[in-house]
């Protein structure tokens, strides 16, 4: 089973291949704080020797691993490296920290550069905590379970998490690695770096659509101030006392994080195995529990506002409502359906409203939720269901392939809607990876200040500060488009920034 | 006590702690206040084999420092016994 994949015979080199370490300004207004005065001997020396076991079957030695610790995940392994055979390369380490488990593109065992999940298979719910909860509640949404079934389910939460980490190797393998593809193209270290930096360049465009950057500190007063704005965008409004939800925050952003490209992947493999499989997870609805482990799926399921949000029914998100049935009387007849963009997050106690576009002042709008359910049809859709306190029920129906577009706006439009001129304190956000040669501004980076003047076209945005001192510029502005409620402009030197009113 | 000395403080004693308990502090900070120096203090406390990976990121010429840093925090976050929280 070595050599699977007939990769370890195939174009040698004996040459290092070594990542050179960063030696042009980034323009980071810390300059002491820089990369390359701390790389020293961290640099990677990939060269064919020390990556000639990257290709290496490890099904054999993992198996054993899992027949010893876990035979029920021994199952849930073979069937994986069964369906998906380039998934033996990973090598399985238990070890027995308090962390999640976690997929390595690139760990150094023995001196040699290895794809490795690392999984505690001694103590496998240390990382079964409190801020799974928004994640366990969108995979019962997905598979049609109850939250508290599944969540009370360890052996299929364990499951889910081990087939997570195998679904990020399948990604990091199908999608940069190509194993199958770069046979005999490049020498294997080489596709190894390639591989990993792009991987590393998809996390970081992942990492910008979130609602606010991770870094970002939101349990200071001050950057949570600083970001309201920002997360008016997401739907997220301050209330009547000027506080954002940090629940609705944690909610939203559980459901961003989850849909970067990156996590949705790796989760998406996870459901999948298991709806393959649901037989050994679930008892068919009207089946008494076998305590065989396995839990209920299917029938109508309550939703709490969290279920509703993650279930993708959120802000700016197009849905297609459809009356299926009224008690009492009313003049919309059973038939009647609107499609649009849902306006504000929904929850229990408010009412669907549906607008065409952001700019559009049309809408419908439905009165107040009673209640909310879901249901997993036979094929895997999920039907939900929304009655209203007027006595209307709708079926409402995600469609995901809807996004908002991006309006083309003048500037003008653009100070007028967000209400900024000379003075006016604001964030600026860059938004693409594209570099200028000179920026000063990275990606993820804010800007904070006061507007110099009110934003022209073709002309420079300049910012400063509370003393009147400087505090960053753009290049002219050539280009303004409105996304949902978010305002970016382009620049004459290929920078996208988001700007947020503060 | 302020926060800095606190950080400070922590930053001097890496040595005697689990790594594990430093990932865990680092939550407790913000994190961009941690320059990429301290930062790699606690990647330097990792398992060998578990380093490799923010080495990658810090040699990576296609990155800005700044890339770098929220890079590296991401990859500390994943690893973290928290997961992806703002608590």
């Amino acid at each position: 089973m070595n050599d699977f994949l007939g990769l370890e015979n195939t174009e040698l080199s004996t040459e290092d291949i070594s990542l050179p370490v960063q030696v042009e300004n980034s323009g980071v207004s810390n300059l002491i704080d820089k990369a390359d005065i701390y790389v020293g001997n961290r640099k990677i020396d990939t060269t064919y020797e020390n990556t000639r076991e990257y290709w290496k079957s490890r099904w054999q030695e993992n198996l054993n691993l899992l027949n010893r610790e876990d035979p029920y995940l021994a199952n849930v392994y073979a069937n994986i490296v069964a369906e998906q055979p380039e998934l033996q390369m990973v090598k399985l380490t238990n070890t027995n920290i308090q962390c999640n488990a976690y997929f390595s593109k690139c760990s150094l065992r023995d001196g040699q550069y290895i794809p490795e999940i690392v999984f505690n298979l001694s103590n496998q719910e240390t990382y079964i905590d409190s801020s799974l909860e928004f994640t366990l509640r969108q995979k019962a949404i997905q598979l049609g379970a109850k939250y508290e079934d599944l969540k009370n389910n360890k052996r299929l939460v364990t499951t889910l998490v081990f087939l997570h980490e195998f679904g990020h190797a399948k990604d990091f393998f199908d999608n940069y690695l190509k194993p199958r593809e770069n046979i005999g193209k490049r020498p294997i270290a080489e596709v190894l770096n390639n591989a990993i930096t792009g991987n590393n360049e998809r996390r970081l465009k992942d990492l910008m659509t979130l609602p606010a950057p991770s870094h970002i500190d939101f349990s200071k007063e001050e950057d949570r101030q600083k970001y309201t704005k920002r997360l008016e965008t997401f739907g997220i409004k301050t209330d009547q006392y000027g506080q954002i939800s940090k629940k609705q925050f944690k909610i939203v952003n559980s459901v961003a994080y989850r849909e970067m490209s990156s996590e949705s992947f790796a989760d998406s493999f996870a459901v999948d195995y298991i709806k393959r499989h649901r037989n050994e997870y679930f008892f068919p609805l009207g089946q008494q529990d076998d305590r065989s482990g396995r839990i209920k799926t299917g029938g109508e399921i309550m939703m709490e506002d969290e279920d509703i949000i993650l279930s993708g029914i959120r802000d700016g998100k197009s849905i297609t409502i459809k009356k299926i049935a009224q008690e009492g009387g009313s003049a919309i007849p059973i038939g009647y359906s609107e499609t649009g963009f849902l306006d504000g997050q929904l929850a229990l106690g408010g009412g669907m409203r549906l607008i065409q576009d952001i700019d559009d002042s049309r809408f419908v709008q439905t009165s107040p939720l009673k209640w909310m359910t879901r249901r997993m049809l036979p094929d895997g859709t999920t039907l939900f269901l929304a009655k209203t306190v007027s006595g209307a029920t709708y079926q409402v129906l995600r469609n995901p392939e809807v996004k908002p577009k991006a309006i083309s706006k003048t500037i003008e439009e653009m100070n007028q809607a967000l209400g900024i001129k000379a003075g006016s304190e604001v964030i600026l956000m860059k938004r693409n990876l594209k570099k200028g040669a000179e920026s000063a501004v990275v990606i993820g980076q804010t800007m904070m200040g006061r507007l110099k003047t009110s934003p022209e076209l073709n002309k420079v945005i300049e910012l400063f500060d509370e003393n009147g001192n400087f505090a960053g510029s753009t290049s002219p502005v050539i280009e303004v488009r409105r996304i949902w409620r978010s305002w970016r402009f382009r620049t004459f030197s290929e920078s996208h920034y988001e700007i947020i009113p503060t | 006590m302020g926060r800095l000395h606190l950080k400070n403080s922590f930053i001097e004693n890496l040595s005697s702690i689990p790594y594990y308990l430093y990932i865990f502090e680092i939550k407790a900070y913000p994190y961009m206040e941690y320059t990429l120096e301290q930062l790699l203090k606690l990647v330097e406390e990792l398992p060998e084999s578990l380093r490799q990976e923010f080495y990658y990121i810090l040699a990576d010429k296609k990155f800005t420092d700044t890339e770098k840093k929220i890079l590296i925090l991401d990859r500390l976050d994943k690893i973290s016994p928290i997961n992806n929280s703002y608590e």
